[in-house]
């Protein structure tokens, strides 16, 4: 047996989320679906979720599992375990089912009744729209996003509506965790499994590290987009908490510099992007260098002080409607929108399918 | 066709969720993605620096891939004194560096 026949995770990104990856992350990489629809599952939930709450096939494992976190601190590190008894100086080891969001009776008996394939999802598609229902009843009830149906809806609405539609429902933690995981059994390989790369703006932009990702999507051939995301200061815990309570999600732009010295600068929307390339370049480049100057200020005041969220949003601004013409802003492309999606990036502001 | 996407830190930060995951220069010098099962195997001192993260990350992981998707089971116990899970632990780091298989589906 192979550790390179095994899984990585992944999530399909039906909410149409500008940075589909922020509770992993600050980098995504978006696969080539051609590449990896022959070696995708997907899940209609995250696999932790079912995996610890709900009856193992092969019998309980969970409350020995929690039993090896041996003292508080470390017992809190992992929350499917529930907290720390003190007296009996054992971590939780909530019994499977209990308490969870999760309808474990999808996931007991026949083998892959609940998973699904990109070319044939209706399994997966049944098993979260029932997972959704009873999960969107039990849990986060009452809040904002109101009644099961009404939460229903906005995912429905996230799916379909093109970002530039004003009944376009905003972002929200408890909304995210009903996403697909889609799970890639093998090792996708590069450059040839990626279609392009985001990157978190907040976290990367004016950095060493922005750079580096810059240099990886040239060496790669690979379009890079930044996002603005949640804009919410890197936490430990992607807890709904830690996030602002809604945000658009609507936030890409193609990086001008990358697409100038790769071969990715062949990318077109009916026509070659080069020159709105060229044009965004300089601008790009200011604005790099002034946020570069402002996290190095604040570093030399120490305490690990970092912009301000909105700083980051006059930033995102000025990059979104200053620097980026019309051609380099983005949003995901809609199922048939682009004949070569494999190589597509995504649709700009006039409609117009980007590729490469 | 919607996206399909993993993340990952661009710098590595310990306290972050998903922090033993890839960061930008491993990503930069790898010929594919990496798993879960092959970044302790290949960058172990890391990893292990980061225990208990390390076993609640790849714990339900193994009950997924060996209990739910059926696939065979690693070769080697768990490592960890005290620890288990389901699915067991890749013998050796010479198998993480073995073509990739991707029969699963046909």
């Amino acid at each position: 047996m192979q550790a390179s026949d095994r899984v990585v995770y992944a999530v399909l990104n039906q909410h149409k989320t500008d940075f589909p990856c922020f509770y992993w992350g600050d980098v995504a990489v978006v696969f080539n679906n051609t590449y990896v629809r022959d070696m995708t599952i997907l899940n209609p939930m995250d696999s932790g979720d079912y995996t610890c709450d709900c009856p193992s096939p092969g019998g309980p494992w969970i409350p020995k599992f929690c039993a090896s976190f041996t003292n508080e601190t470390a017992c809190k590190k992992i929350w499917y375990c529930g907290s720390w008894d003190a007296k009996k100086g054992v971590c939780g080891g909530r019994p499977p089912s209990k308490k969870s969001p999760v309808n474990c009776s999808d996931w007991t008996g026949e083998p892959f009744r609940t998973v699904g394939t990109l070319s044939s999802g209706e399994h997966a598609a049944d098993a979260a729209a029932d997972h959704t229902l009873w999960s969107f009843s039990q849990w986060e009830t009452g809040g904002a996003m109101g009644t099961p149906a009404q939460k229903l809806a906005s995912l429905l609405n996230r799916m379909l509506l093109q970002w530039d539609d004003e009944a376009l429902p905003n972002m929200t933690v408890p909304q995210f965790d009903y996403y697909f995981e889609a799970n890639l059994l093998g090792n996708p390989r590069f450059p040839e499994a990626v279609s392009f790369l985001i990157a978190d703006m907040t976290v990367n932009f004016g950095t060493a590290e922005g750079r580096a990702i810059q240099a990886w999507a040239g060496a790669k051939g690979w379009p890079l987009l930044w996002a603005l995301g949640s804009n919410t200061p890197p936490s430990p815990t992607p807890a709904p908490g830690n996030h602002p309570r809604s945000w658009r999600a609507t936030g890409r732009v193609m990086d001008p510099q990358v697409q100038l010295a790769t071969a990715a600068g062949t990318a077109r929307a009916g026509r070659n992007l080069t020159a709105a390339a060229k044009a965004a370049a300089p601008p790009f480049d200011a604005l790099w260098r002034k946020v570069a100057g402002e996290r190095a200020a604040l570093q030399k005041k120490g305490g690990g002080k970092r912009p301000s969220v909105a700083q980051y949003e006059a930033w995102w601004a000025q990059l979104d409607t200053k620097v980026a013409p019309a051609g380099l802003r983005l949003q995901p492309m809609r199922a048939g929108a682009c004949l070569a999606d494999a190589k597509c990036v995504g649709v700009d502001a006039e409609g117009h399918c980007v590729c490469y | 066709m919607a996206e399909i996407a993993h993340g990952f830190h661009a710098k590595n930060d310990p306290t972050q969720n998903n922090a033993l995951d890839l960061d930008i220069a491993m990503a930069s010098s790898a010929a594919w993605f990496y798993n879960q099962w092959q970044m302790p195997l290949l960058f172990p001192a890391r990893e292990d620096a980061s225990y208990y993260e390390l076993i609640s990350y790849l714990a339900p992981a193994g009950a997924l891939e060996a209990e739910f998707y059926g696939l065979q089971k690693f070769s080697a116990p768990v490592p960890f004194a005290g620890v288990s899970w389901p699915g067991g632990w890749p013998a050796s780091v010479a198998e993480v560096h073995k073509d990739p298989c991707c029969e699963f589906l046909k």
